[in-house]
């Protein structure tokens, strides 16, 4: 029964009740779970209910990722070890195809699962997104709805005018009024 | 067992796509700290009104911990000195005209509006106090309906707690914060006046002197706060503490040694819930530390790696930017030059009087 050898194993559910098998060390790279296995909660499968499957994927990826990486560093000339730049091409490459409703979900995921590598990368993320972007762009972005009054965003805008000086959307929403 | 607690927290989220107006309020401010550029800041809090509601709890500055100088003259509204760069910028805020500023806290400041009748308690129009971020523009009205107490002694009350620095307030960066104000100006009582945040008025208690241990004479020093007690330095080091979430007043007698006078001004810092006194001999400075084990202030040979802003308005003890800073002191609101082991400095060429307040940019929100 005791094959200390062999690696231990956790199990998560994910919001939409599928099963992930990950090694222990693989959940552990998110803190929460960490907390959770050490106050020995480990033998059931862990219900991970505000993460859907195709995101848990997604957060297992990261974190098998960031075991490769730790488990060979000591080991010198390590072929897995990687440069600054080496990380942040494999950060871009790791976020490439990754859309604006599954980027706000693995947010929330990252954050929750405090993972705070992976939520860097999503903020870097939506942070290249939103720039030199006016708010009426960043909406249609992630499908935001306007919920101001007229009267409240002219307010704003007039609070911060300099912001907003050349907002082609602005424009035309008044405009075509 | 806390296992549990937290498995039961995550069967209570739904599980359906989540709408990116409903981003957690710690991922918009994680948000904030990664956006350069100042427009793609106000662009992005302005698409929906949750985004838009942790504006107040955004703090720019992500570089260096160095505090700025704002002054504000009273005619043009503000400038802003950084000391490291011996720069100089002016901000337009029309808030800061005509106004005095009783104390800062957080990069904000309590503000009443300037007018000479109400010193003398003939108030002609009702002074505002408010409490004003000049970097957000964020404004919060302290009340104008005063209870237990008649209107215009409230308005002397506070008056002249803010004309002599003697009140504070803990940060309204979070929502549950308190404006404290003491006056101890008789042997048998000690009044205190509070406002917390959402409260339609202020709260004014009446605090009776049990003995001569428990007698508080007031200095004109600074009030500090720190997780919602308020302290202030009374005569012979005496420590007041106003516990604003029990309500309760308490007056210590920390022992002090020689050097600790009562003829010289006293600046009062917190930094981490330690308790430091400088005191400000023009040429000479001393800092005294509050050993809460002991009860003794204990002078300070050395700051460490730190650095002291001090200031009648607020005080701030920060690990500067530039390590050549370490282990100085800075009185911003005056010119000195200092000759011993605690270098005195100054931070910016205000020989007068003026109104001015230290911000800190960066303060951790979380």
């Amino acid at each position: 029964m005791s094959e200390s050898t062999e690696k231990k194993m956790v199990r998560l559910r994910s919001s939409d009740g599928e099963v992930f098998e990950v090694e222990e060390s693989v959940a552990k790279v998110a803190k929460t779970l960490q907390d959770m296995l050490e106050e020995d909660c480990a033998d059931a499968v862990i219900p991970i209910t505000c993460v859907r499957a195709p995101i848990l994927t997604k957060v297992i990826d990261y974190c098998k990722d960031q075991v490769m990486i730790s488990s060979s560093s000591s080991t010198t000339n390590n072929p897995n070890e990687r440069t600054e730049q080496e990380r942040k091409a494999w950060g871009q490459k790791f976020m490439e195809g990754v859309d604006s409703s599954t980027l706000c979900e693995l947010l929330v995921a990252s954050n929750f699962l405090n993972i705070e590598g992976l939520l860097n990368l999503g903020v870097d993320k939506m942070v290249s997104m939103i720039q030199g972007k006016y708010p009426q762009e960043i909406r249609d972005m992630f499908n935001v709805v306007n919920d101001f009054t007229p009267e409240e965003e002219e307010e704003i805008r007039n609070q911060n005018a300099w912001a907003f000086e050349r907002d082609p959307y602005y424009k035309k929403r008044s405009s075509s009024k | 067992m806390e296992g549990k607690q937290m498995k039961s927290e995550m069967d209570s989220i739904v599980t359906e796509e989540r709408p990116w107006s409903e981003l957690p309020r710690e991922i918009l401010l994680l948000i904030a700290r990664y956006i350069d550029q100042k427009e793609d800041l106000v662009r992005t809090f302005a698409v929906c009104k949750p985004w838009k509601s942790v504006t107040p709890f955004i703090h720019r500055h992500k570089k260096g911990t160095d505090p700025l100088l704002l002054s504000f003259p009273g005619i043009v509204g503000g400038q802003l000195y950084n000391h490291l760069s011996q720069k100089t910028c002016f901000i337009s805020v029309p808030e800061l005209n005509e106004t005095v500023c009783g104390c800062s806290n957080d990069g904000w400041l309590l503000l009443g509006s300037f007018d000479e009748s109400i010193s003398n308690c003939e108030a002609t129009r009702v002074p505002q106090f408010f409490i004003f971020n000049p970097f957000t523009t964020d404004r919060i009205d302290l009340p104008e309906r005063y209870q237990l107490i008649s209107q215009d002694y409230l308005y002397c009350f506070i008056y002249q707690q803010l004309l002599s620095n003697t009140c504070a307030f803990s940060s309204p960066s979070d929502p549950n914060w308190t404006f404290f104000a003491l006056k101890s100006s008789s042997k048998y009582e000690v009044i205190i006046c509070t406002y917390h945040s959402g409260d339609r008025d202020w709260t004014t208690t009446v605090y009776p002197v049990e003995d001569e241990d428990h007698h508080f004479i007031q200095t004109r020093t600074n009030v500090v706060s720190h997780k919602g007690v308020f302290y202030c330095l009374g005569k012979f080091g005496k420590l007041g503490a106003f516990d604003s979430i029990n309500h309760t007043w308490t007056v210590t007698s920390p022992k002090v040694g020689k050097r600790f006078t009562d003829l010289v001004k006293k600046y009062f810092v917190e930094s981490n819930g330690e308790l430091f006194v400088v005191d400000d001999h023009r040429m000479r400075v001393n800092v005294f530390w509050l050993d809460k084990t002991k009860m003794e202030w204990v002078r300070v040979k050395s700051l460490g790696d730190r650095t002291l802003y001090v200031g009648s308005v607020g005080s701030v003890m920060v690990t500067p930017s530039n390590p050549s800073m370490k282990n100085r002191i800075y009185f911003p609101e005056r010119v000195q030059k200092g000759n011993q082991d605690i270098c005195e400095n100054s931070l910016a060429a205000n020989e007068r009087d003026i109104n001015c307040a230290l911000h800190q940019p960066l303060m951790s929100h979380q």
